[in-house]
């Protein structure tokens, strides 16, 4: 009995490194990291290199090192456009994260009314195309606007006073009042998060010392939102440094990077010089990116311990600042919105004020009307299915596998990057990337396998898979954490094969995550337009592109009732996630925490 | 034909994590229907050890041998183990009763059989009639029922525990400490446990490993390691221990004296030079305090600094000076039975003798270099 076979005598021997089988499970993980790294190098990181290479050579094609940059920055004209974009995007960080700092303190820390109308509306503006708000913007502000007449000359008439205003739309005034519309919201919803975690025992240690309301604000309230802000100020430089929609419609003659780009590629077809800006635009978000990175990585250490949640306490001069200014901004949001809703009804804006549909009619202006506006909820509907589906795996099997741990942290790393990449650049880049038949490598011509993807429907999804997907990855990573970790040994332990937990527990777990993810993957598709607008073929016009094109033509009004649409469609996605999500709670309400 | 073999052999398990050296040399064999405990202090690598045999961490070196198969290079999902975590890790979106067949119906089991395995597993951990609930509904105590009975499902024919009642308020901790033990009596089955908890492992297991820093440093069952701990470290991981820093007499084998005291060492066989530094060991309840300084052998005299009341006894805490001038003196605890605190002066300040048995005094030298 205690005899040994040869077999087991042989397996005696002490050996090296232990290697572990490699189960036909684990192929399988294997080949789920494969696929997802796959994507990523196609979606995110291979277009940059023709990118990067058109912007060192000639329009031949011929390597000439930094000469394209050298020839933009001694072009005065073009080095005043960089000049702008920073000055736009410094001043509307400044003003969106600070009016949205107070907009979120207001409502996370004071115990005014009606704060949940004030976050939807704060939120409002995630729903439009940027070109959307600029065009309310037109309709207040511009040549014939309601604020630039005085109300039709209503004021004039009746009053006899002259309180029409000129604020000088277009420019400037135009791109920062817009930008900081679009902004507003994004930096509201990172500020709201860092102002809900605030620890009550701070607060009360910091009334316990005595210490003024006003130093309770510089000494705990401002370092605890610290990485907010941080992250705020990111995402709000990021986009109204790169935005292409808001300067599009009220940029006047005042030139920036986002617009260059646009008309070098459409206007003049220099491929070369739309690189070598590009390059320019990338630059400063790059950079923005690193800090924030760094940042967040030092919140980590921070956010160890478990934190009393903070229960604000009446006070009536407070609560009622708060009230004053909220609605105020409040207003500001639902007037521009309102003003695009009300003139996609007026009949000729501002003669004839009566209401009419005919601006929905769109068979007598350009941009492809209501097929334009199906292909745009398909390519949004798309985008959000194929989306969630390789984001969530993606995250999946980073998050809970053990599967070659260099790759998952190259395809952590390629998920994090894609945030810094302005949808133009994403645009222009897939252009030299899938748009050859053949790429040229050291002089070798070799077959695009990709290049059936151009002018169709699938490259539209995946640029806007692409945009997004950094942060829809945040939000499965985050939701997957939350999940046990050691399920998958448990699973193991029972032998019960990992597709297998995940199918009935993992994705059960987070479909409400799955679901707000889809829903953004929706929204952001819907109203973007700086992707695809390089990248829409003729025959697949799409709704956020016709609104450039109505509105370039003059028809104001027709690019007024498309941005409605989107709206709309938007919203609606918007009720539809909020029934699926309070469907989904009611029946799992027996499992979660009592 | 001598002894059967073990049910699992640990062959010189090394682990590293990039730098840290998480366990060194690890050999270790377990007996068919052994409890088995993994004890030592927080980051010494217990858990390490266990995931290891359990396959779902991978040693760096060593091997591994379970039933006689050589599971080294197996992933967990080949290998036959039920595991039970600290965090219970049920399902939450399944029922008691799906999360314990969950196993099963991946083993296309007929339904019937799975519906009567999941009951008599019910039955066997005392929670009948609450296959229905979430585990959101359950109480700490009765989820790691659920835990366990799950991990039992497949008849695994090792169980493997990490730290399963650490998470518990300590009545409930109690109560599942002897039920668990009395299942693994029952069913036979070879188990390992994880733990930081002396009193847990004293009480459930046959045999404890002590580990320090990610080596083994005493095997040995409950009383052997209480009686005789190997080295310092496992005398004060182990229950409560005094240290009297001590010197070899020369007044004969086995006489030591700390201070002006001397004392005896029975059974002691070491013969180290006179002077040499030693460090003397007793248990706070194995001392005792006389009632006058008779001027026997084997007694301290000692000053009482503070006393407690426990309970059951009440803890003294007293020290000696080993010179009239020592800036630190010599501590000393010692636990006295309540009805027999009558008999003493325990002021504070009072000078009380304590009788340390020849018996109770264990001795360990001391490194080389330790000496101060
Ligand atoms: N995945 C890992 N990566 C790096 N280091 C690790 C990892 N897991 C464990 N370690 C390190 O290995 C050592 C042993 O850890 P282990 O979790 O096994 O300790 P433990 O004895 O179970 O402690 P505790 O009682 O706190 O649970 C520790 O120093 C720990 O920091
Ligand atoms: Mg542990």
């Amino acid at each position: 009995m205690t005899m040994r076979t040869a077999e087991e005598r042989t397996l005696l021997l002490p050996h090296g490194r232990v290697r572990p089988v490699v189960t036909a499970e684990e192929w399988l993980r294997r080949l789920l990291l494969l696929l997802v790294v796959g994507f990523l190098l196609v979606g995110v990181l291979l277009p940059l290199v023709p990118l990067v290479a058109r912007s060192l050579s000639d329009p031949e094609g011929r390597f000439v090192g930094p000469e394209n940059y050298v020839r933009y920055f001694s072009s005065p004209g073009l080095v005043s456009s960089f000049v702008n974009s920073l000055t736009i995007a410094t001043a509307t960080t400044l003003l969106a994260v600070g009016l949205a700092f107070g907009y979120a303190w207001a409502i996370a820390r004071t115990c005014m009314p009606g704060k949940g109308l004030f976050r939807a509306i704060a939120l409002l503006p995630l729903f439009a195309p940027p070109l959307a708000l600029a065009i309310g913007l037109v309709y207040l502000f511009g040549n014939k606007g309601l604020v630039t007449t005085g109300f039709f000359g209503f004021f004039e008439r009746t009053l006899g006073l002259p309180l029409a205003y000129n604020i000088h739309l277009y420019g400037i005034n135009g791109i920062i009042l817009g930008e900081l519309l679009y902004c507003f919201p994004q930096a509201f919803l990172i500020l709201m998060v860092a102002a809900s975690l605030a620890d009550a025992r701070l607060y009360e240690a910091s009334m316990a010392l005595k210490a003024s309301p006003l130093r309770t604000f510089w000494v705990v309230t401002l370092p605890g939102m610290r990485y907010g802000l941080i992250s705020a100020i990111f995402v709000c430089f990021t986009l109204a440094f790169t935005d292409f929609g808001v300067p599009k419609v009220v940029g006047g003659n005042f030139n920036v990077l986002a617009t260059d780009i646009y008309k070098q590629v459409i206007g003049q077809q220099n491929f070369v010089m739309g690189a070598t800006i590009s390059i320019l635009l990338l630059a400063p978000t790059g950079i923005a990116f690193v800090i924030d990175r760094i940042a967040q990585r030092r919140q980590m250490a921070v956010l160890t311990s478990r934190s009393v949640p903070l229960r604000p306490r009446p006070h009536r001069l407070i609560d009622t600042i708060a009230l004053v200014y909220c609605s105020l901004i409040a207003a500001a949001i639902l007037i521009v919105i309102g003003a695009v809703v009300y003139a996609s009804f007026v009949d000729v804006w501002p003669y004839r004020l009566g209401l009419t549909l005919r601006h929905y009619d769109f068979r007598h202006v350009g941009g492809g009307g209501w097929a334009a506006y199906t292909n745009s909820l398909w390519m949004s509907f798309y985008s959000a299915f194929f989306g969630v589906t390789i984001v969530f795996l993606g995250a999946y099997i980073i998050e809970k596998s053990r599967t070659w741990p260099p790759l998952r942290h190259f395809a952590y790393f390629l998920s994090m990057i894609s945030v810094a990449l302005p949808g133009l650049v994403i645009g222009i880049a897939y252009i030299f990337f899938f748009n050859p038949k053949s790429w040229t490598i050291a002089g070798f011509a070799i077959p695009n396998p990709f290049a059936f993807l151009y002018g169709t429907m699938a490259i539209l999804v995946l640029a806007n898979i692409v945009h997004f997907y950094t942060v829809s990855f945040m939000t499965a990573t985050t939701a997957l954490k939350q999940i046990d970790s050691e399920f998958e040994s448990v699973s193991a332990s029972m032998r019960v094969p990992f597709y297998r937990t995940f199918a009935r527990i993992t994705l059960p777990l987070s479909l409400p995550a799955v679901a707000e993810i889809a829903m953004y993957l929706f929204v952001n598709s819907m109203v973007t337009v700086s992707a695809v607008i390089f990248l829409y073929s003729p025959q697949l016009r799409l709704a956020s592109v016709a609104i450039v094109h109505m509105d370039e033509a003059g028809d104001t009004a027709a690019a007024a009732a498309m941005s409605v649409l989107i709206i709309a469609a938007c919203l609606i996605a918007r009720l539809v996630y909020t029934v699926v999500v309070h469907q989904l709670n009611r029946r799992t309400q027996a499992w979660r925490l009592p | 034909m001598g002894d059967p073999p073990p049910y699992l052999q640990l062959q010189q398990i090394h682990k590293r994590f990039g730098k840290t050296v998480a366990l060194e040399n690890i050999s270790l064999d377990v007996q068919a229907g052994e409890f088995l405990f993994l004890l030592g202090p927080s980051g010494c690598g217990k858990t390490t050890l266990l995931r290891i045999i359990a396959g779902l961490e991978e040693p760096t070196s060593g091997r591994i041998v379970q039933a006689g198969r050589d599971v080294t290079r197996l992933p967990a999902s080949h290998r036959d183990f039920g595991i039970v975590f600290q965090s219970y890790a049920l399902f939450p979106n399944l029922t008691v009763a799906d999360n314990i067949a969950y196993g099963l119906k991946n083993q296309k089991l007929p339904k019937a059989q799975i519906a009567a395995r999941v009951q008599e597993l019910l039955r066997l951990v005392g929670l009948q009639g609450l296959d229905r609930r979430y585990p959101a509904q359950l109480s700490g105590g009765q989820q790691q029922r659920v835990a366990l009975a799950r991990a039992l499902a497949l008849s695994p024919g090792l169980l493997l525990l990490d730290e399963p009642l650490s998470a518990l308020d300590a009545r409930v901790r109690a109560n599942l400490r002897g039920e668990i033990t009395a299942l693994q009596r029952r069913l036979g089955v070879t188990a390992i446990m994880v733990s930081h908890d002396q009193e847990e492992a004293l009480t459930m297991a046959d045999r404890i490993v002590v580990m320090d820093h990610g080596r083994i440093v005493q095997i040995g069952a409950p009383l052997e390691i209480y009686q005789h701990p190997a080295t310092p470290f496992v005398a004060d991981f182990v229950g409560q221990m005094n240290f009297l820093p001590g010197l070899v007499s020369g007044e004969g084998v086995g006489v030591f004296r700390t201070g002006p005291f001397a004392l005896r060492v029975q059974g002691w066989q070491n013969h180290l030079p006179p002077g040499s530094e030693v460090m003397l060991a007793v248990r706070p309840e194995e001392l005792r305090i006389e009632r006058e300084h008779t001027g026997l052998g084997n007694v301290l005299l000692t000053e009482v600094r503070s006393v407690e009341f426990m309970g059951p006894h009440y803890r003294l805490l007293l020290h000696y000076r080993r010179h009239n001038d020592e800036q630190q003196p010599v501590s000393l605890i010692v636990h006295l039975p309540r009805h027999a605190t009558m008999h003493h002066d325990l002021r504070v300040g009072a000078a009380v003798p304590v009788h340390a048995p020849a018996d109770a005094l264990r001795v360990f030298r001391l490194p080389p270099g330790a000496a101060s």
